[in-house]
């Protein structure tokens, strides 16, 4: 639900609405969303990586969950975009659900940037 | 030569040390990495099977529901007074990573991370291992993927600790 909510803003917030990535770009979309939603998470599972059955998959979930957990901590950590389009090639790679290629005019993930910015929980 | 390959190794072997230890406690593998300490839960390994359907395939957009964070207030409380959970919040920002099977939503098993734990001794591990087993014998999850529950396999699900 929430993750929806998110769909809405970004479809609000990126001009032409997010539709126009439906092929290039869906990735980023969806691992916005996904970002956001496992920040103002408290209690539940991780939605961008929560797989474990592999040693790789249990590496990631868990440097994902530090990387989350410290951005919480510290919100200007999200700012460096290098490390969160680390995630997003990650998250385009052991996602093949929502594997596309990436829009180089969303790796600045400005409506995730934007809701923050404009929020007191941080 | 040899002295210098002998304090090369002295050298890496205190930096490892340093960065990253391993014991094994009440239960618990203790490790620690940079400033992260997690107390594993022993058992972690055996539910890693990741969430499928009936059909075997493999499920996506996991989102969930805790059964009760009074119930686990109480719990807390029974366990650690005010003083004590007031400052592990403010210092170590406590969570439990719990292991939970997807058919069902009950909780496995239940790993605790703490950060900036200067000496993870400070931690009763036994007090540990009972909150565990509450943890796991009073609490749940309502897990969904994509609106369906899952036929098999466990998730991995965060639970914050001692928040107000």
């Amino acid at each position: 639900m929430k993750k929806e909510l998110f769909h809405a803003w970004q479809d609000a917030y990126y001009p032409g609405g997010i539709s126009q990535y439906a092929e290039t770009g869906i990735v980023n979309i969806e691992f916005e969303a996904k970002v956001f939603k496992d920040l103002i998470m408290q209690m539940g599972t991780y939605s961008a990586f929560f797989k474990t059955e592999t040693d790789e998959e249990k590496r990631i979930n868990s440097e994902y969950g530090n990387w989350i957990e410290s951005v919480k901590e510290d919100i200007s950590i999200l700012q460096d975009r290098s490390v969160y389009n680390y995630w997003l090639d990650l998250f385009n790679e052991y996602n093949p659900a929502y594997t596309s290629p990436i829009s180089n005019q969303l790796t600045g993930f400005d409506s995730l940037n934007n809701i923050i910015s404009n929020s007191n929980c941080f | 030569m040899k002295m210098y390959s002998i304090i090369l190794v002295v050298l890496l072997q205190s930096f490892v040390a340093a960065v990253f230890s391993q014991s094994t406690k009440d239960g618990f593998y203790i490790s620690t990495v940079k400033n992260t300490t997690k107390f594993e839960d022993v058992n972690m390994d055996n539910y890693r099977s990741n969430p499928k359907n009936k059909n075997g395939e493999e499920m996506e957009n996991p989102s969930s529901e805790f059964s009760s964070k009074e119930k686990l207030k109480k719990i807390e409380r029974e366990l650690y007074n005010e003083e004590e959970r007031n400052y592990m919040l403010s210092h170590y920002r406590p969570r439990a990573m719990a292991m939970v099977r997807a058919n069902d939503g009950e909780i496995v098993s239940v790993t605790f991370i703490f950060n900036n734990l200067e000496d993870p001794s400070f931690i009763d591990t036994k007090k540990l291992r009972v909150l565990r087993k509450k943890i796991m014998a009073e609490n749940s999850f309502d897990v969904l993927f994509n609106g369906q529950r899952a036929a098999s396999g466990y998730i991995p699900a965060r639970i914050s600790l001692f928040k107000p």
